[in-house]
C-alpha cells in the first residue's frame, strides 16, 4: 500500500512543485519547500488516509510547512532572495518577447497577495481544484476560500490594469508577500 | 468588493447554482463592465496557468527523487524491501515519464506554434541573463578583496542589459578567525531589481562565500503600479 502512494507521490511531483513554487514565489525556494514536503509525506505516510485525495494532502502539507515559515519568521535565504528577482521589473524589455514580461509581472504580483489568497488562487486557477477541493485542502469553510479567491483574482485584475494603462486605481497590499527582512537592517 | 463582484468571479469559476447562474447572467447582458470584468477573469485563469508551464515541465531536482529512490528514507518508513536500493531506482521513471508525455502533449496543444518560437526567445534571454549573472558573481569577488569599506565598484554587463555597482561596507574577523565582510549590493539583471545586503567570508581558498543575505532595500513595499 504504501509502495503504491510512494509511486503515486512521484507521479503528483512536477504538480506539487509548481505548486511549492508559486506559495514561495521562487524557483529555488519552491524546489527547497517541495523537498521538505516530500520528506514531511514520507515520514507521514501512514497518516494519509486511503482514498482520500493523495494531491490535496501534499498540498496541504506544503502550505503548512510554508506557513511554519512565516510565522516563525525563520525565513530561508532563498525565499527573500527569489521574491525579490520575481519583482516586476522596469519594463526596459524592448529585446524581451512581450510574454515574458506578461509572466514575469504575473508571477510578481501574485508573489504579494497575502498568502491565504495566494494559496487558494494557486488551488483553484492553477492547480483546477474546485471551491470545495480546495476548502479540504486548506480545511477552510468554503465559504471563507469564496471569498478570498474572489479578493485575490479581482485585485490581481486591478494591478495587471493598472500596469497596463488601464482604468481603475489599484489596492496596494503588501502584506503576507515575502515576509520583510528582520536582522541587518539599518545603514551601517 | 461587493456581493456581486464575488458572484462574478464564481461564475467565471463555474461555481455558481442555476438561479445564481441566472441572476448573474442577468447582470451581464445590462453590465458591459461587468462583461469586460468577466472577460478579463477568464484570460486571467489561462494566464495564470501559462505563466506556470515550465515549472511542470522543467527536471525534478535529484535530491527530491532520490527520496523515492529508497534507503534514504528515514522515520516512519521502513528501509528495504522491493522498493529499496537499486531496484527501486526503476520503479518510479515510468511514472515520471507518463506524466511528462501527457504535459508536454497538452502544452504544445494548448499553446500552439507560436509558443515554441517564444520559447527561443526566452532561452536566449534566459542565457544572457545566466553569463551577467555570472559576471556579477565575479564582480562582487573583486570588490570584497581589493576595494576599501565604503567605496562603491561600478559594473555594468556584456549584454548591456545589466548593470549594478556592489559597496564593502565593513571588514571583521569571526570567532572562528574567518575574515568576513558585509557589502551592500544593486544590481539590475535584465528585467529583475535586485537590492541586497550580504556577509560574505573569506575561505581559505581566497574565495568569498555569501553566508548571509537580505533584501535591503523593500522594494516589495512599492505600489505595484509602478512596475
Amino acid at each position: 500500500m504504501e509502495q503504491r502512494a510512494r509511486a503515486e507521490i512521484v507521479a503528483l511531483l512536477p504538480r506539487l512543485r509548481r505548486f511549492t513554487r508559486g506559495l514561495t514565489g521562487g524557483a529555488e525556494a519552491g524546489d527547497e519547500l517541495l523537498q521538505a514536503t516530500c520528506e514531511r509525506a514520507l515520514t507521514n505516510l501512514h497518516q494519509w488516509q486511503p482514498g482520500s485525495r493523495l494531491d490535496s494532502w501534499l498540498f496541504r502539507i506544503a502550505r503548512n510547512l510554508f506557513l511554519n515559515e512565516i510565522r516563525a519568521n525563520k525565513v530561508r535565504r532563498g525565499y527573500l532572495r527569489d521574491a525579490v528577482e520575481m519583482m516586476p521589473g522596469a519594463e526596459q524589455g524592448q529585446r524581451v518577447a512581450e510574454e515574458r514580461i506578461a509572466v514575469t509581472r504575473l508571477r510578481g504580483f501574485l508573489a504579494r497577495l497575502p498568502e491565504e489568497q495566494r494559496s487558494v488562487l494557486l488551488l483553484v486557477c492553477v492547480e483546477g481544484q474546485s471551491y470545495a477541493e480546495a476548502a479540504n485542502t486548506l480545511e477552510l469553510p468554503i465559504g471563507t476560500v469564496t471569498s478570498r479567491l474572489a479578493r485575490a483574482r479581482l485585485t490581481l485584475k486591478d494591478w495587471m490594469e493598472a500596469g497596463s494603462g488601464k482604468s481603475r486605481p489599484s489596492p496596494v497590499r503588501s502584506e503576507g508577500a515575502a515576509p520583510g527582512p528582520d536582522s541587518m537592517k539599518g545603514e551601517g | 468588493m461587493t456581493l456581486e463582484r464575488e458572484r462574478l468571479v464564481a461564475y467565471a469559476d463555474g461555481e455558481l447554482n442555476a438561479v445564481e447562474r441566472l441572476e448573474i447572467e442577468a447582470l451581464l447582458e445590462s453590465d458591459p463592465e461587468a462583461r469586460e470584468d468577466l472577460e478579463a477573469l477568464q484570460q486571467q485563469r489561462s494566464d495564470l496557468t501559462a505563466a506556470f508551464a515550465t515549472d511542470l515541465v522543467e527536471p525534478l531536482p535529484e535530491r527530491t527523487l532520490g527520496l523515492f529512490s529508497g534507503g534514504l528514507v528515514s522515520g516512519g518508513l521502513v528501509s528495504g524491501g522491493p522498493g529499496s536500493g537499486l531496484a527501486g531506482l526503476a520503479w518510479w521513471k515510468p511514472a515520471i515519464a507518463a506524466g511528462l508525455a501527457a504535459l508536454v502533449f497538452g502544452g504544445a496543444a494548448a499553446f500552439g506554434v507560436a509558443e515554441l518560437r517564444t520559447d527561443q526567445l526566452i532561452a536566449r534571454y534566459e542565457a544572457e541573463r545566466s553569463a551577467d549573472r555570472a559576471e556579477l558573481a565575479v564582480m562582487v569577488q573583486q570588490a570584497l578583496e581589493n576595494s576599501p569599506s565604503g567605496q562603491a565598484v561600478q559594473w555594468g554587463g556584456e549584454s548591456g542589459q545589466s548593470a549594478g555597482e556592489v559597496t564593502p561596507l565593513r571588514t571583521f574577523q569571526t570567532a572562528e578567525g574567518d575574515w568576513c565582510r558585509e557589502y551592500r549590493a544593486k544590481a539590475r539583471i535584465g528585467l529583475e531589481v535586485l537590492a541586497r545586503r550580504a556577509i560574505a567570508c573569506r575561505t581559505t581558498s581566497g574565495t568569498w562565500e555569501t553566508r548571509i543575505e537580505r533584501d535591503q532595500e523593500h522594494p516589495l513595499e512599492q505600489a505595484p503600479s509602478n512596475a
